[in-house]
């Protein structure tokens, strides 16, 4: 073909441009052989002209099916019967789901962004529901009510009595079976399975009527048990499971339970651990001496309100109660007003209307954190909205409502949060595992997680998570939509073509660009700092070969009751402990498994005097500015921690007997009190507080004479100590001990000890028994818990962010094309072109991290807390440094685009 | 799903395709049509409703070899599909009866 047969080179280019990318080569192909053959019949000029003629045709034709009837169609299908209507149909869902999968990256950003938050306010609202919403997992559980006694000036909760139990038992009616218990530790010890320390519930047979649940096996304790003070148990389904290997000829058996044998008689069922996490139930008789003082024998107390009756009624029947009391006895009980309260809530002293309130009240704000967020995204999807403003112009122009097009892009929002919903419940779902995993492992220390919590994913909570995920989705969709629905619809409409569209991004953009960038440099830094420290106390090392290490406090079996109290018996008991922990540390020792064992007692803090200068007994001692932390420990405690002595000398024996008159500190101590100079020598007294108020006593005045080195678990949290010698004829509850064993695992040592220390003597208990591995990695859990959450609310911080950076920078970029291409065009230098573009964006990130440094520094002063404070600037410096960095890698993108812009592109986009 | 019906012009496409052998593109459907009705056919409203039929799963298409008298651009030929067909023989069925009876009358007007 002759170059003039050729097609017409602009008509071809038209329909370049009009038709579809697939339909281009075809059709092409195919007019151009028609015109081929057109030139021949009736020459190129006519032929060029009928070219020109189809070129316009197919232009207009594929551009109007393209524009309207696509959409149209679109529309029609969606609308189906309703004609008009504004409801969402499966095609919005599927168009929804669509531009989830066209927009990975905003999808991603805008669904973990929201999951984070939906996470943290699932979390927050169930950890209220446990503590606010429950009640008891029994027949009728929410009429079970906590009988209390509070004080008249500020309403706090105080111990009630027997006197209380037996006044509430007797006179009230619209509270049945009034009901007591009381929680001992005992050793419990079963034929063949060993010897334990486990918690026994003291309790009324009346008790078990209020929970309404027969036992599996047996029978629960009767009025008589009480009566005749019988030693008999019930035990808990899960402990009949362990430690009976669910024999059904379990009832009838004998344990011993501390001092005495009881024989077993019922077995609860399972998950039934009322009247808080119990296991083992035997009857609260009252003897003679606790008849005697009734005010001495503290109880927990409560009952089932009366069919028909209300907790008011309840209240004001016992208000009249309490009144006569506090009259008959106006010592004891003047300031005392019994209340009554949901058996729950009373249990976490959520009782007052206040508390509860402000537990409301965070739960609102933790619901605020996923509002933050999800305007966070608002920001980013009105981004993508503001390029589909033709596509909105078109179907406004079709005839969509305003209301139907909000309702499209509200759509494509929920779906959006309904996905984060899901991995947010997913995610909260393994933190309140993960929670009440380590509320179970704290347990001894917080004391026991009530049978009736149970952090799961109630279906409460997955109706507030998709509460949460409808309320972001409306301000993540219909704040953008409304946005890019308004007035200048009309202006979109006229300048559309393609791509002309425009929206305008105004100064409430710019501000939630700064301030963005700004929150995230102010609080990134304190929440990296944390997570470091976090991190670092929850995976530091033990510092010591703890896993050859059992560590126990050795106390002796406390008996109830008033006679606790007395002198005399009190000597007795110290008598008892002090022979008998004396005799079970000697075979303790003498065990072939066991390498060393060392014994330390309570430590305390006291307030100290150094003496001045190094003139002993010079009269101007000064007081020190803190108060010290002082261990008590036996002479071997360092050679058997493997401590080293960095100066002077350890303890010896003759130390412990010859009274207080040395010490030895460790090196942080050395450190920080005397600057590590000349300690060796250095005296100090410790100031107890006097009789008279205001005034100290103080002791004799000790020698320093050896400076220790902690253990380098330690050494996160340095802490300076006193270590004083302890010496064994100061044996008294609770004793530390740690024995280093020979066996491995140190664990495989427990039964054994346990059951030396039963054979001693019953009554010496030995709490807390475990590995010190072990205790040390508990330790950790929960810094390490905060450090990873910590860490991974950062990382959705931080993402959100940048972004938003990016999203801003894309955005400036793209609606300056035009002028991109035309100032290249001219002969512009391209960095110049590009410096003046991103002017405006790296002002604002500039801003906003100016803006965050300096909250940060005031925050930092404000609290003597935080990155600056602590000498640990690098966090600060890292964030703004990676703002930045986020904020130019953001630019590199969009910068490439826009200098690739052809100026005749740019052009013809008007 | 709503009722699928063929349009009139949709037929006649459909019709065209099955009337040519060999290769089907749009160049001998346009001409076939043209050449049976003795009327005109816009090329674009043929090539769009080819389009619109490929998408309804009435026709199927490939692309042909390039070919030099073409400027090396491909054919997209055209085939039309079982669905196709049975479109079409539900519309002459459905015409069909509502020409039956009919052409006496008609007879008589013409």
């Amino acid at each position: 073909m002759t170059p003039a047969a050729e097609p017409p080179r602009l008509a071809r280019r038209l329909l370049a441009r009009a038709l579809p990318e697939d339909a281009r080569e075809y059709v092409d192909g195919d007019l151009h052989e028609v015109y081929a053959r057109r030139c021949a019949r009736d020459g190129v000029p006519r032929a060029r002209l009928w070219y020109w003629v189809e070129a316009l045709s197919f232009a207009a034709r594929f551009l109007f099916e393209r524009l309207v009837v696509e959409r149209l169609r679109s529309r029609v299908s969606s609308a189906g019967s309703r004609r008009g209507g504004i409801a969402p149909s499966v095609l919005d869902v599927r168009l929804a789901l669509r531009m989830l999968v066209k927009h990975p990256a905003l999808s991603i950003v805008s669904v973990t962004g929201m999951a984070v938050a939906i996470a943290i306010g699932a979390g927050v609202f169930s950890l209220g529901a446990a503590l606010l919403e429950t009640t008891l997992p029994l027949p009728a559980g929410d009429r079970v009510v906590a009988l209390q006694n509070a004080l008249v000036t500020n309403a706090s909760r105080t111990e009630a009595s027997l006197r209380d139990f037996v006044a509430w038992r007797d006179e009230l009616t619209s509270v049945q079976d009034v009901s007591a218990f009381t929680t001992v530790d005992r050793t419990l010890a079963v034929p063949g399975a060993g010897v334990d320390l486990v918690p026994v519930t003291r309790m009324t047979a009346s008790g078990f009527r209020v929970a309404r649940t027969a036992p599996v096996l047996g029978r629960p304790l009767l009025e008589d048990d009480e009566r005749s003070d019988a030693r008999v148990v019930v035990i808990a389904f899960e402990e009949w499971q362990r430690r009976f290997a669910a024999d059904p000829g379990v009832i009838g058996r004998h344990v011993g339970l501390g001092r005495d044998t009881y024989t077993i008689v019922g077995v609860m069922p399972e998950g039934f651990g009322f009247p808080v996490a119990d296991r083992f139930w035997v009857p609260l008789h009252f003897g003679p001496a606790e008849r005697e003082r009734p005010d001495a024998v503290p109880l927990t107390i409560f009952g089932r309100l009366a069919d028909g009756t209300t907790v008011e009624r309840a209240q004001a029947e016992l208000g009249a109660i309490g009144s006569r009391m506090a009259v008959a006895h106006p010592a004891t009980r003047e300031q005392l007003r019994p209340r009554v309260l949901s058996y729950t809530r009373a249990f976490f002293d959520f009782d007052g209307p206040d508390t509860v309130w402000t537990l409301q009240l965070f739960r609102f704000f933790v619901s605020l954190l996923l509002v933050v967020v999800a305007v966070n995204v608002a920001i980013l999807v009105y981004a993508r909205t503001a390029t589909r403003a033709g596509e909105i112009a078109v179907r406004t122009a079709l005839g969509a409502s305003r209301a139907r097009v909000v309702a499209q892009l509200f759509v494509e929002a929920l779906v959006l949060s309904l996905a984060a919903a899901l991995v947010g419940l997913a995610i909260a779902g393994g933190l309140l595992v993960k929670v009440q995993a380590l509320a179970e492992t704290y347990e001894r220390r917080l004391g026991a997680v009530p049978f009736w919590i149970d952090l799961g994913l109630s279906p409460a909570v997955v109706a507030y998570a998709l509460g949460l995920a409808v309320v972001g989705a409306a301000i993540v969709g219909v704040i953008p939509a409304l946005q890019a629905t308004g007035r200048r619809v009309q202006a979109n409409l006229q300048q559309f073509s393609g791509h002309g569209a425009r929206m305008q991004l105004g100064r409430a953009w710019t501000a939630l660009i700064v301030a963005q960038v700004a929150v995230t440099v102010a609080v990134l830094p304190f929440a990296v700092h944390s997570a470091q420290e976090a991190i670092a106390d929850g995976t530091v090392d033990a510092g010591y070969p703890a896993a050859e290490f059992l560590e126990a406090s050795l106390t002796i079996e406390r008996v109830d009751g008033p006679q606790d109290t007395s002198a005399v018996h009190r000597r007795e008991i110290e008598q008892r402990f002090h022979t008998r922990a004396a005799e079970l540390l000697r075979r303790i020792e003498s065990d072939p498994a066991v390498a060393g064992l060392t014994i330390r007692l309570p430590d305390r803090r006291e307030r100290i005097e150094v003496e001045n200068g190094a003139s002993p007994g010079a009269a101007q001692a000064r007081i020190s500015a803190g108060r010290g932390r002082i261990h008590p420990v036996a002479a071997d405690f360092f050679a058997l921690y493997d401590m080293p002595i960095v100066a002077g000398r350890a303890f010896v024996e003759a130390d412990a007997r010859a009274g207080e008159t040395v010490l030895v500190v460790n090196e942080v101590l050395a450190e920080s009190w005397f600057g590590n100079s000349a300690v060796l020598g250095r005296r100090i007294r410790f100031l107890s507080e006097s009789d008279t108020p205001g005034e100290v006593a103080p002791g004799p005045w000790l020698e320093i004479v050896g400076v220790v080195r902690d253990p380098a678990g330690h050494a996160h949290e340095p802490q300076g100590r006193f270590y004083l010698p302890a010496h064994v004829a100061e044996l008294s509850p609770p004793l530390g001990l740690a024995i280093r064993v020979r066996t491995s695992p140190a664990t495989s040592f427990v039964p054994r000890l346990r059951e030396l220390a039963a054979t001693v003597d019953p009554v010496l208990q030995l709490d807390g028994l475990m590995g010190a591995d072990e205790r040390h990695r508990q330790g950790q859990q929960f810094p390490r818990f905060i450090g990873i959450g910590m860490t991974a609310a950062m990382l959705s911080v931080l993402l959100l962010s940048a972004a938003g950076i990016y999203a801003m920078m894309a955005f400036t970029v793209a609606r300056r094309r035009r002028e991109i291409g035309i100032r290249s065009a001219l002969g512009a230098d391209p960095r110049r072109v590009l410096s003046s573009i991103f002017a405006r964006a790296s002002t604002q990130i500039g801003a906003g991290i100016v803006l965050g440094v300096i909250g940060t520094v005031i925050v930092d002063r404000a609290t003597g807390r935080g990155p600056v404070h602590d000498g640990n600037p690098f966090a600060l410096l890292l964030v703004a440094v990676l703002m930045t960095t986020i904020g130019l890698l953001a630019a590199i993108g969009p910068a490439r685009r826009g200098l690739a812009v052809q100026p005749t592109e740019a052009l013809r986009e008007e | 799903m709503a009722h699928q019906g063929l349009g009139d012009f949709e037929q006649m496409v459909l019709l065209a395709i099955l009337q040519l052998r060999g290769e089907v593109y749009g160049v001998p459907i346009v001409d076939e049509i043209e050449r049976r009705t003795g009327r005109s056919v816009s090329r674009a409203a043929v090539y769009v409703a080819l389009r619109r039929l490929e998408e309804k799963g009435l026709v199927s298409s490939w692309m042909s070899e390039p070919t030099a008298e073409r400027g090396g651009k491909p054919r997209r030929c055209v085939r039309v599909e079982p669905r196709g067909l049975q479109l079409l023989r539900e519309s002459r069925a459905a015409l069909d009866r509502m020409w039956r009876g009919l052409d006496p009358r008609l007879e008589g007007v013409r």
